[in-house]
């Protein structure tokens, strides 16, 4: 903006700024005194500004709400998820579905022969991962 | 040496409460402010008072608990329309443009400092706007010099003086001036 146009600006600006003080400084029978003039019911303009001003509450509020949703959201991912299983029933189920797994049933029948078998702790690791992929009945804990 | 310490502020909840308390007099002064901030803008007044009224609400604006409610609105509308006007002078224009095989009509982004052109349109605009705002008291030589002041910022005593009227006159004045505009343009000034 050039000098002379934010001059010019600032010009309509300040009357703008007269025109409002003017407005705030006018006692209450001017202005009641003026919307009778104009043939204008100060009550419906109340009444209709209040209905802008309860628009504007239901958007705050809808406003409000999306962003303790968001908050809630974030929350929630970076919290750790805890899954409670039952240990012996988890591990029947492990191996009940390595037991329809033929092929698999196999490949570890033999790498069992080869000394080369599952360890407790690799079955821990694959149940607690089935667990994760939602393979149990399970409870969650938000803690 | 004693500390300046903020003012305290009114909460969401303490201003809608104020709100409520509002008498039809002060709703109507509000919609006058409105009108007198929206000129040659692209928002209408009512639109002005509720984006005014949501940015205090979502805690964007914060009303000091010595400021009465239509004083607090009013500067809000003031700062809103404000920024109404800078986003209007940098808004993206669809102009016609050398292509080669595609539409002609493309998107000229908005450059933060206006060109010649958006310049000399806006600055013609101004000068339009005060024209058109002055001539509405054509033959009225007091009311033009009112008017002229208030928009070079002579304000008060100093003005009073400068048409050599009594102050209820002066008053009186300023009052027909204002509402000579409130009549001639009930949504807002455009030229």
């Amino acid at each position: 903006m050039t000098g002379d146009q934010k001059k010019e600006r600032n010009a309509l600006d300040r009357l703008a700024d007269g025109l409002a003080d003017d407005i705030l400084n006018a006692s209450d029978e001017e202005i009641l005194a003026e919307a009778k003039e104009d043939g204008i019911d100060p009550a419906e303009i109340a009444d209709h500004l209040r209905e802008i001003f309860e628009r504007a509450v239901t958007e705050a509020g809808k406003a409000k709400l999306a962003a303790a949703r968001r908050g809630v959201a974030e929350a929630r991912g970076s919290r750790a998820r805890v899954i409670r299983i039952d240990r012996a029933d988890a591990r029947d189920s492990y191996d009940a579905m390595i037991a329809q797994d033929p092929k698999l049933t196999k490949k570890l029948t033999l790498a069992a022969r080869k000394g080369e078998g599952q360890s407790e702790r690799d079955i821990d690791s694959a149940v607690e991962d089935l667990a994760e992929l939602g393979a149990f009945d399970e409870e969650d804990d938000d803690t | 040496m004693s500390e300046m310490k903020p003012a305290p502020l009114r909460t969401p909840d303490e201003l809608a409460c104020a709100i409520q308390d509002l008498s039809n007099a002060d709703w109507s002064r509000l919609r006058k402010v409105a009108a007198a901030y929206v000129r040659n803008r692209a928002i209408e007044p009512d639109d002005l008072l509720q984006e005014a009224f949501l940015r205090a609400l979502d805690g964007r604006r914060n009303c000091p608990v010595h400021v009465g409610p239509t004083k607090f609105f009013a500067g809000a509308m003031r700062s809103i329309a404000s920024s109404e006007t800078e986003k209007r002078e940098t808004r993206p224009r669809l102009v016609p443009i050398a292509n080669h095989g595609g539409e002609e009509t493309a998107v000229d982004p908005p450059d933060p400092v206006p060109d010649p052109e958006q310049r000399a349109g806006s600055a013609e605009e101004v000068a339009a706007m005060k024209a058109c705002l002055l001539s509405l008291f054509e033959g009225d030589e007091i009311a033009q010099v009112i008017l002229e002041g208030m928009m070079e910022g002579i304000e008060g005593e100093e003005l009073r003086e400068l048409t050599d009227l009594d102050n209820t006159t002066y008053q009186s004045k300023r009052r027909l001036i204002r509402r000579w505009i409130d009549k001639e343009f009930p949504r807002g000034w455009t030229s």
